[in-house]
This record gives structure tokens, sequence and C-alpha cells, in this order.
């Protein structure tokens, strides 16, 4: 017999995830997924947000592998930030982002920062219940990598290209990587940055800035 | 690697939607290009996964979706397996649309009856070889 179905296999996911959504926004907090190849500056970029919106509150959910070791940098920043180990898993899962949000104090946050296991393609497809998703690319990874991984470009509420400052050193034809982004993401914002040196930093920080204003608390 | 999660999840829908006392053979997904899924890491995660499970020794059927394409220019759309190509019409940016899909679409069972009946028939087959055999 044949049993007939139409069901989005990740629902339980989804749920959990939409979930988190409604306590994030309840709570005025502007919650935003990064992901990005390891390496890419991931942690990089997050410590010198931190350093440079000190008055926005920013948290931190970090995930990786194993170690603890991005949590422990990012602590010298913030005093709210969850590591979350998967041992062998290759992204965040809504439910990670649950247990992990009982560890932090949502009425002391303005933003919460998910720093996604390192990987362009698995985390993609896992709602955590952000409120945007960030894809993060960097000079040093190569300029083909948005046209290899079409997904987190045509998800992504806005693109960082990070370590600029490498561009000089390193072949990377910049106007073939804006125009393979474009094809698949005509509208979304494309900003270039060193976290390293800090510059470019400042449009990333306005975009960031502004969503926390449309953020405030739901009464 | 997501094809793991991806498996766990399948298991725990498809027996959601397996009718009671009936046995699962076959399962049906299909899946956006966007989704990234790699056939064989599919399968593999699908063997993995499903021992001890509702979808033990069942058969993964897995649809990879085309990806749609719509011209701004002439108004075409289309579908393809690769993202990256010209419209007809000479455009060379065609907009892609959808392809996260991900979903099941549908289960092969053996219903407790169809099991009954299926039991029956080589109870019948083997009672009656003996005689043809004389």
């Amino acid at each position: 017999m044949h049993v007939s179905v139409v069901q989005n296999v990740l629902k339980m996911n989804d749920e959990i995830a939409t979930m988190n959504r409604q306590i994030l926004r309840k709570a005025g907090v502007f919650t935003i997924d990064l992901i990005g190849a390891p390496g890419c500056g991931k942690t990089a970029l997050i410590e010198r947000t931190l350093q440079e919106l000190k008055h926005l509150r920013i948290g931190v959910i970090v995930g990786d592998l194993t170690t603890h070791r991005d949590a422990d940098r990012m602590a010298r920043f913030t005093e709210q930030v969850v590591q979350v180990n998967t041992g062998k898993g290759c992204h965040l899962e809504a439910n990670h982002v649950r247990e992990a949000l009982t560890h932090i104090d949502l009425s002391r946050l303005g933003i919460l920062i998910i720093e996604n296991v390192g990987n362009l393609i698995c985390p993609v497809g896992f709602d955590l219940g952000q409120d945007a998703k960030v894809g993060m690319f960097a000079i040093s990874g190569g300029d083909d990598k948005a046209a290899k991984h079409p997904y987190i470009v045509m998800e992504s509420s806005v693109l960082l290209l990070s370590k600029m400052d490498l561009l000089p050193y390193v072949p990377f034809d910049l106007e073939l990587f804006r125009s393979d982004i474009r094809r698949l993401n005509p509208n979304v914002p494309m900003l270039e940055l060193s976290a390293t040196t800090g510059k470019g930093m400042e449009p990333w920080l306005k975009w960031l800035g502004e969503r926390v204003k449309q953020a405030a608390p739901v009464a | 690697m997501h094809e793991f999660s991806i498996a766990q999840s399948l298991i725990e829908l498809a027996g959601q939607h397996c009718p009671p006392g009936a046995i699962i053979r076959e399962v049906f997904i299909e899946a956006g290009p966007m989704r990234g899924i790699d056939r064989e890491a599919m399968q593999f995660a699908w063997q993995c996964a499903t021992p001890g499970t509702p979808c033990q020794n069942t058969k993964l059927e897995l649809r990879i979706l085309p990806w749609r394409l719509h011209c701004p220019a002439c108004g075409a759309e289309w579908e393809s397996d690769d993202v990256f190509v010209s419209c007809r019409c000479g455009h060379a940016s065609p907009a892609p649309a959808g392809g996260d899909e991900l979903r099941l679409t549908g289960l092969e069972v053996s219903t407790p009856e169809e099991l009954a009946a299926e039991e029956a028939h080589a109870r019948v087959g083997g009672a009656e070889r003996p005689e043809d055999e004389r």
C-alpha cells in the first residue's frame, strides 16, 4: 500500500526554532546566525564587534565540534557566552540553541550572535530561531566559494567578505565574486571588511545597530 | 554530513505516518538543489541510521529537484540542473527561485492484511509444492 504524505522533513527542528524565535522576540533580542567556513574569521569578527558595540549588550552562542577556545576568546568582551560542543555534529540545530538559551540572561541583551559550526553547507538548512542569517566568506577562501555554495548566498540577509586586508597578496577576482552573488541574490547587502585592521567594519556595525532598533521588546 | 540529521528526522516522521501494524518498505523524499544533498552520503546515512528503527531494511527513494529559473528580461521560466546558465533570450543572469524543499512525499508499506495474505500465500505455496513433486 502506498501512503501519500507531504511533510517537511525537518518539522521537529523547525517547531523548536519557532519557539526559540518567540522567546527571543519577546525579549526584544535581535538574533543572527553567523555561518561561514572554518577559518573565514567568524570569531575574529565577533570579537571586534563586541569591542565596538559594547553599548548594545551582545551575547554569543558559539558552536564547535569540540574545545572551549572560542568562548574563552569572547568571554573577554561579554559575560553572556555559551559554548555548545556538537561532538560529531557539523551544524547547530534548534534544540542546541534552546538548551543554550537557558544559560543566558536575555533581559540583559540587545543582540544575540550565534556562531555556527564552521561549515558553509549543513548549517544553512537548519532554522535556529534567528532573525537573520549572515553568510561569511573570506579572501583567503578563494573567489569561487559563493558560486559553489548557492544556498547560503540565497538565504542570507547580509553577506560578509572578510580578510580584505589580504587582497593584495592573494589571487582573488573580486568582480567575479560580486557578480556570482548578484546573480544568486540580487538585493542582498554585501559588506567587505577586515576585522584585523578594522577597515570596512563601520557598515557592518551600522547594519547591526539598525536591526537592534527594530527589535524593541514586545510589550 | 547533514544527511545523517536528515535521516534521523525522516525516520521519526516516517514512523508517524506509517499505519498501525504496517511495516515500512520504502520511503520517498524530495529535496531541492539548494539543500546540497549528496545521493551517496544520503544512502550511506540511511544505512547507518535505520537499524533498530521502523525504517530498518527499507529503501530510500530520493528525488533531487532541479533549479527553477526566471528570466528578468523576457519573463521565461524553466527548470535546469545548473544554476549558472543564460536565458535563451541572451540574458546572462536568470534568477533562481525556490529550491530549498526537503519533504517526505510518501511511504510504501505492507499493511497487516497484506502481510497476512502474503503469509497465507507462502503457506499454500509451501503445501502445494510437495504435491507437485509427486
